[in-house]
């Protein structure tokens, strides 16, 4: 109230009375508004003498937990309901690389681990136990085997070698060697016996052996004096009353005639004494061996024979494909020609097709054949083949077009070419033909040989004449010679 | 071969020109064989022989240019 303004006599009571009021130094000089505002205020005021402190300071952003932190305060981490960090936690985690798996089957890998995933037998071996492997390698005493050292000692003679092991009959391989080396020769049979086992029986002086049943002895021989008989089938070879009866088998009456220096022969043959023998193997004669083939009418001696080894599918000669023969040619000395047949007919006698003649000719019956050209005559006349021959252009660049048995065409000159072969002939009386053509077409010229020209074993000289008795160049000359 | 030709004076003193076959022969076998015993002879190439024969009776070569062999 400003002091030079009149007031009534209550103001300056009631005015007394409010100075009254007023406590020591107080602020007389500020407004209730100033006096109440917090920003004016000095000095502390506990936290739970404001009012609603807690959410007013949780709903600003910007109050911090410490200036230090440099968090807000609102989105700092809360301890974990487990309890909070405590020093060393932090260690381990910095240990740990970053992005780390555990489960990661690399990082499992290398630390030489296996997951789950990768075992197959998970269950076996997560149920594995120690006792249920035994070491790589390891050694035994034969102490510790039961009845082991007590088996071995029964097999060995102490201080003797290996050859003296018996077994439990009390049989030693001596015994057993021994056996062998004299096939097991005595007057009992070995005991016991194997398949195929050998037995000299010297009670009967029989060599035998024992069946593949194991089950009987079979005799192969039989000890005669210094020599031996051999066996077939349980019976001795040699004797007249087990001889084959059909054609294909030996019968001779005593084995020594095979070894004989003069008579020796094997013969196959019917057994019917009536019955031409078929086929004498071998007879030495001169001290060469010759085999024999007697045809069914059985020829010999001096009239003139035929014989036939037979080839075919049938075991009959008669019914054989093929055969090669002999046919003798003279009834005197050893003239004999070696045939070659086929059997065009299985009812028909096989049919000759090649001699050799005992000349040495070779004589084809049907046609020849040589690298797939045939040659087929007709008529029996005798045939003089071609020597030599050429195809040759005489004009131009001369050149030989093809030839046999020329080695090369001499171009002497205009119609002049001397033709030289390969292989001479036997001598210079041979014969020459030509034909060709002259450069107009004509067909109508001579090739022959030039007058006074050359004429040897190894070459012939020829000339080529046109229509008009000219000496000219030929495109086509065509020349052969026989001998 | 076949692109080549043996050449020598023959005794009327022309060229003779040998024309070799596919016989199995080399050309050196075929020149020895076929050209006269003691002629010169040279081995060329068959484009080295005139083609046009007109006057073929006229051809002469120089002996001194067969220098490839002796005929046996």
């Amino acid at each position: 109230m400003p002091y030079n303004s009149i007031h009534t006599g209550e103001d300056i009571d009631a005015g007394i009375s409010k100075t009254q009021g007023v406590a020591s130094n107080a602020t007389a000089n500020a407004t209730d508004a100033q006096l109440r505002d917090r920003g004016t205020h000095t000095g502390t005021q506990p936290l739970s003498s404001i009012s609603d402190a807690g959410s007013a300071a949780t709903a600003s952003t910007e109050d911090f937990a410490t200036a230090a932190q440099g968090s807000l305060a609102d989105t700092a981490q809360q301890p974990p309901t487990e309890g909070a960090f405590v020093d060393g936690d932090k260690t381990k985690l910095d240990n740990i690389e970053a992005s780390a798996d555990v489960t990661d089957t690399a990082n499992v890998t290398s630390a030489g681990a296996l997951m789950d995933s990768e075992v197959t037998n998970l269950a076996q071996v997560k149920s594995f136990d120690s006792s249920d492997y035994a070491p790589a390698a390891h050694t035994q005493a034969i102490s510790t085997v039961t009845g082991l050292q007590g088996a071995l000692d029964g097999k060995l003679v102490s201080g003797s070698n290996i050859s003296l092991l018996t077994n439990d009959s009390g049989f030693t391989t001596n015994t057993a060697l021994s056996a062998i080396a004299t096939n097991n020769a005595g007057s009992s049979e070995p005991n016991p016996t194997f398949a195929h086992m050998l037995w000299f029986d010297t009670n009967n002086d029989l060599m035998k052996v024992r069946n593949e049943a194991n089950s009987a002895w079979v005799i192969v021989a039989k000890k005669d004096g210094s020599g031996w008989t051999p066996y077939r089938q349980g019976t001795a070879l040699g004797t007249a009353s087990v001889q084959p009866d059909n054609r294909y088998a030996h019968r001779s009456n005593n084995l020594s005639d095979l070894g004989s220096a003069t008579t020796a022969r094997a013969n196959l043959g019917l057994a019917s004494a009536n019955s031409p023998e078929k086929l004498r193997v071998v007879e030495e004669v001169n001290n060469s061996m010759v085999a024999q083939f007697i045809n069914s009418a059985g020829s010999s001696g001096d009239t003139l024979g035929k014989g036939y080894i037979g080839f075919g599918i049938s075991n009959s000669f008669e019914e054989t494909g093929c055969y090669i023969g002999w046919d003798q040619e003279s009834v005197s000395g050893y003239q004999q020609a070696l045939t070659f047949g086929t059997r065009p007919d299985i009812e028909e006698f096989p049919t000759e097709r090649m001699r050799i003649t005992s000349g040495g000719d070779v004589q084809i019956t049907k046609s020849l054949s040589v690298k797939g050209a045939t040659l087929d005559p007709g008529g029996t006349a005798p045939m003089h083949a071609c020597r030599a021959w050429v195809n040759f252009n005489g004009t131009g660049t001369v050149a030989i077009r093809g030839g046999g048995n020329v080695s090369s065409v001499t171009d002497n000159g205009v119609g002049d070419y001397t033709v030289n072969f390969t292989t001479a002939m036997q001598d210079a009386n041979y014969a020459m033909s030509g034909s060709g053509e002259d450069t107009g077409g004509v067909k109508d010229v001579l090739i022959g040989r030039t007058n006074g020209g050359t004429k040897t074993t190894t070459a012939c000289r020829i000339k080529t004449v046109n229509a008009g008795a000219n000496v000219e160049d030929f495109p086509s000359v065509e020349v052969m010679f026989f001998r | 071969m076949q692109n080549k030709r043996i050449i020598y004076q023959n005794d009327e003193g022309n060229v003779a020109v040998i024309i070799p076959a596919d016989c199995g022969l080399t050309i050196e076998e075929i020149a020895a064989k076929d050209v006269p015993t003691g002629k010169a002879y040279k081995i060329v190439d068959v484009a080295d022989i005139p083609t046009d024969r007109q006057w073929r009776n006229e051809w002469t070569v120089d002996e001194a240019d067969l220098t490839d062999g002796v005929g046996a």
